[in-house]
């Protein structure tokens, strides 16, 4: 049976959603706003970060080859991912993007600034903006490209991340492709539906501990200006192209901070929130698949990486065995399994889930999107417990290679000899096996929440659970097979 | 008629002529918004904000006839009543708002109005300002009929979140 809030397609309105309890941060810290909403704030954060980046592309380009000894592999593929997608990602959503240094430049040739901002008028904004601004084509608004994207950036992972000049060139592609974009499209086309990194920050963004939003849905009700997306003379059109006053999650906002400076009526705040609680709402099949392919890959790397399965190993090192046959099976074989196998289990527990809990008043289509929320704490934190041991076991060739980031053999801070160090590698399942079951604790306790605003039948509820919370159930025994063997 | 009765009359026409200028600002913004995208969204919202500014004059109209020049307004209205609003956040992003969801933007204010009118109208025992919030809910009745018949002209069917 169908709740009172729902429409005939599974509808569910902003206003209707249950919401957890939130800590107002600016208004428990009125610096915090102050700082947030000076022009500069971004570029605080962005500059040293550019800096940072700009030296590792120099340390990519003229270091030594030898990856385990060259600081754009050690700091960007080690130690960011791990701080990325185990602290950042949790606990402040795109707080990368923030200060994310590959779009700087196409933003600073789109603005005619870095800092200041431009009143004007050019379509959409209350703001004036340099190139072409056309539209995006509609059919490629989504996160298709970036889903494929990244698959086939995680497909030559090995190569990413053992070769510094590939890691050069894919960064370079990037901001190239970044800046052009800037130069043709609106606002931050890249960042929206090309960036690679995005879809992934996207959806794990939903389980973060902090959101932007605005504090008075009233107060946007009755705006006349809607300044957060069309921008100001105090803060440029919302680079994500994100309606403030509707924000319900935190997928497609980039925490620039503009609206937070655009907004007249102060109407905007930061706000602690409990883990992957809040925005549980999946909305097109492209975040189900972007989905899949993190938890698929999460899988594909543990087994790869972690796993005693030589021959693997060897197809998939494509940097140093060069068995191309061998590769392409392994690339075919993480593609089907990410694409079509695994969907397709999703796709039969929920056609389960109708039949078994003879579901005829929500489409297969909203079931098979709601309930894939479960994929998205289960995805983080898969990748977190995957990373955990990269970073225990590998860490210190970061302390190595900060003293020697070429590998030319200085020492720069007395640490260029450390020698490699795993950090307490007995620990390692300890740490993980909890975080497995955190995912498929926040997973099922997330569709069981989606499934009390489908279904006011407990049985009905409880029935419909059951496929679904089965295959997650499956998805973490199969992580802690490989995790603990 | 007492001279509250009056006062209440005059404080609700003036209001609405408040309501129907901020609204017309509304859809002004939502067709800048859209610029460059559906140019039929744009139009609509152009010609919603075009009978928001209509209303507006009818209601100046009652207004001088009865209390002389309409005052200019100290600050936007308060209220919530009528207020127009996008209902996806990523509407833009995802290119995905439809001249029907436009349509709906502008039904879901009407019927707001609609509804909270009546209410009024039932719930007051003053007879005048009774007749007039029976007036203007009639009035957005007539809008809430127009937009109905635009949206049943386009097939309209019921709207969700997925895409
Ligand atoms: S979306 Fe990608 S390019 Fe854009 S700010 Fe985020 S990480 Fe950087
Ligand atoms: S500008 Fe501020 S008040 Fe207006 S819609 Fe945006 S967040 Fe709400
Ligand atoms: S809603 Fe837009 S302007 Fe505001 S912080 Fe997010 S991306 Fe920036």
């Amino acid at each position: 049976m169908a709740t009172a809030t729902q429409t005939q397609q599974g509808f569910v309105p902003v206003e209707a959603l249950e919401k957890p309890w939130r800590f107002d941060l600016f208004r428990r810290w009125p610096w915090l706003k102050r700082l947030v909403r000076m022009r500069s704030f971004q570029y605080f954060l962005l500059l040293p970060n550019l800096f940072m980046f700009y030296l590792f592309l120099i340390a990519g380009l003229f270091g030594t080859p030898v990856g385990s000894s060259n600081i754009i592999i050690m700091y960007v593929w080690i130690l960011w991912w791990f701080v990325l997608i185990a602290v950042m990602m949790p606990f402040g959503s795109r707080i990368w993007c923030t200060m994310c240094p590959l779009p700087f430049f196409g933003d600073w040739l789109q603005r005619g600034a870095v800092i200041k901002v431009r009143s004007g008028k050019s379509p959409g904004t209350n703001n004036k903006f340099f190139g072409l601004h056309k539209r995006w084509p509609k059919k490629l608004s989504n996160i298709w490209l970036q889903n494929f994207g990244f698959l086939l950036l995680a497909t030559f992972s090995a190569l990413l991340v053992t070769r510094p000049i590939v890691s050069v060139i894919v960064f370079g592609i990037m901001i190239v492709v970044a800046t052009g974009l800037a130069l043709i499209y609106r606002l931050r086309t890249f960042c929206n539906y090309v960036c690679p990194i995005s879809g992934f920050l996207s959806l794990y963004a939903m389980t973060a501990t902090l959101e932007l939003r605005s504090t008075d849905k009233d107060e946007c009700l009755k705006c006349t200006t809607k300044s957060c997306i069309r921008g100001s003379e105090d803060g440029w059109a919302c680079p994500w192209n994100v309606y403030m006053g509707k924000l319900d999650r935190n997928n497609y906002c980039g925490l620039c901070f503009e609206c937070v400076k655009s907004c007249p009526n102060d109407n905007i705040s930061l706000f602690v929130r409990p883990f992957a609680t809040s925005d549980i709402v999946i909305r097109g099949y492209d975040e189900v698949w972007k989905a899949s392919i993190m938890l698929v890959l999460a899988f594909s790397y543990s087994v790869v990486l972690l796993g005693p399965y030589g021959q693997l190993k060897d197809w998939a090192n494509i940097s140093e065995v060069g068995n191309w046959g061998g590769f392409g099976l392994y690339a075919a074989g993480q593609a089907l399994l990410a694409l079509v196998v695994f969907p397709g289990l999703y796709y039969l527990s929920i056609r389960l889930a109708k039949w078994y809990a003879k579901i005829d008043n929500v489409s297969t289509k909203e079931l098979f999107l709601r309930y894939a929320y479960m994929l998205v704490p289960m995805g983080l934190l898969a990748w977190i417990a995957f990373s955990v041991p990269l970073i225990m076991v590998n860490g210190s060739y970061i302390i190595s290679v900060t003293s020697d980031p070429l590998g030319w053999g200085m020492d720069l801070f007395g640490t260029a000899h450390f020698p490699w160090t795993p950090f307490w590698p007995e620990w390692v399942p300890f740490i993980q096996v909890p975080i497995l079951l955190a995912g498929f604790y926040y997973g099922v306790r997330g569709i069981h929440k989606v499934g009390r605003q489908l279904f006011s039948d407990p049985v009905q509820l409880h029935r419909s659970l059951v496929p679904p919370t089965a295959l997650l159930l499956g998805v973490t025994l199969v992580f802690m097979k490989l995790f603990i063997g | 008629m007492s001279n509250s009765s009056g006062e209440n009359v005059r404080s609700t026409l003036l209001r609405g002529i408040q309501i129907e200028a901020r609204n017309a600002k509304v859809y002004d913004t939502f067709a800048q918004l859209f610029q460059g995208y559906d140019d039929s969204v744009t139009a609509i919202f152009c010609e919603m904000a075009d009978e928001e500014r209509q209303h507006g004059t009818d209601l100046e109209q009652r207004y001088r006839a009865r209390f002389g020049p309409v005052p200019v307004p100290a600050e936007e209205p308060k209220e919530v009543i009528e207020a127009p609003d996008l209902e996806d956040a990523e509407a833009l992003i995802f290119d995905s708002m439809t001249l029907e969801q436009a349509l709906e933007v502008g039904l879901k204010a009407e019927l707001m109005a609609r509804e909270f009118y009546q209410r009024e109208a039932g719930r007051i025992s003053d007879p005048d300002l009774q007749k007039l919030y029976q007036e203007l809910g009639e009035f957005e009745e007539d809008h809430v009929r127009r937009l109905e018949e635009k949206l049943a002209e386009k097939g309209h069917a019921p709207k969700s979140t997925a895409r």
